[in-house]
């Protein structure tokens, strides 16, 4: 059976709330063996992601300050369509609003390990290999 | 666009012990991704290093924490099984520690850790499983 390859991947987490941030971070790490950047307000996230090839997957929490998730995956998806953005929240009426968006998944917390080895199978790996020669 | 999480009904914030049931879930898959030779880098042993620390230190009164956990036959000794319990998930961070740091573990401590693992999800009964992982075989 052929494994999985991970790529190169850069994600980016932004979430305020540090006990769930460094929760994703570390099954994130975990997951691919790369290094994954966080942050807890949305315009911290936004000028990072703003730079070159600095984020292939955001995952951002719908409540954080600064800007939301909503308007941070709107600003991320007009600059840089490629990027997939999944959004997060304790609250399942802003799905409509999520898809509308464009986002890519909408995770509904609370949340699990599983949920977040699925994110890693469907945009890591399973995309790696759509693009393989 | 890709549903993941909760059920609609049941969504709400994450709580104190939706993490640690979550990271505690994590650090068995960490051990048993371990006993099973998957490539640990540098990456990987940072995020088992933190991850053990944080189900170290957070592990305390499991019995309120885990629904159905098993207060059979062991309740007429002196420890109650909840308390073992909580040994043994403190024993398994340490085991994790110990493992990231490349102190040795050879044959007898890998056979306590597999013990200690199984003894710990069938306490949990871990409904649904870890479903595909392979990407933990590889760095």
């Amino acid at each position: 059976m052929r494994c999985a390859i991970i790529p190169n991947v850069k994600i980016a987490i932004v979430e305020d709330d540090v006990l769930v941030r460094n929760f994703v971070v570390n099954t994130l790490e975990f997951s691919v063996n790369r290094e994954v950047v966080a942050f807890e307000d949305g315009f911290e996230a936004l000028h990072h992601i703003s730079s070159d090839n600095c984020a292939d997957i955001v995952i951002a929490d719908i409540n954080i300050p600064q800007i939301d998730g909503i308007e941070l995956l709107q600003k991320i998806k007009k600059k840089k369509p490629e990027i997939i953005c999944i959004l997060t929240s304790g609250s399942s009426d802003l799905e409509k609003q999520a898809g509308d968006s464009g986002a890519d998944a909408f995770l509904r917390k609370p949340y699990t390990v599983n949920d977040l080895f699925k994110i890693v199978q469907t945009f890591v790996v399973e995309k790696n290999k759509e693009t393989e020669p | 666009m890709l549903l993941l999480g909760a059920d609609s009904e049941k969504s709400r914030e994450m709580d104190l012990d939706d993490i640690f049931l979550s990271r505690l879930t994590l650090l068995i898959v960490m051990m048993k991704a371990h006993i099973e030779g998957y490539p640990m880098g540098k990456v990987r042993k940072k995020a088992v290093l933190e991850n053990a620390r944080h189900v170290e230190s957070e592990c305390i009164d499991l019995g309120r924490l885990v629904p159905g956990l098993k207060t059979g036959p062991e309740k007429s000794q002196s420890m109650d099984f909840d308390h073992v319990f909580y040994q043994r998930v403190k024993l398994l961070a340490a085991m994790s520690i110990a493992i990231v740091k490349d102190e040795k573990v050879e044959n007898h401590r890998k056979k306590s850790l597999k013990e200690n693992l199984q003894i710990i999800c069938e306490a949990l009964t871990l409904h649904g499983g870890i479903q595909n992982a392979d990407f933990l075989k590889v760095a």
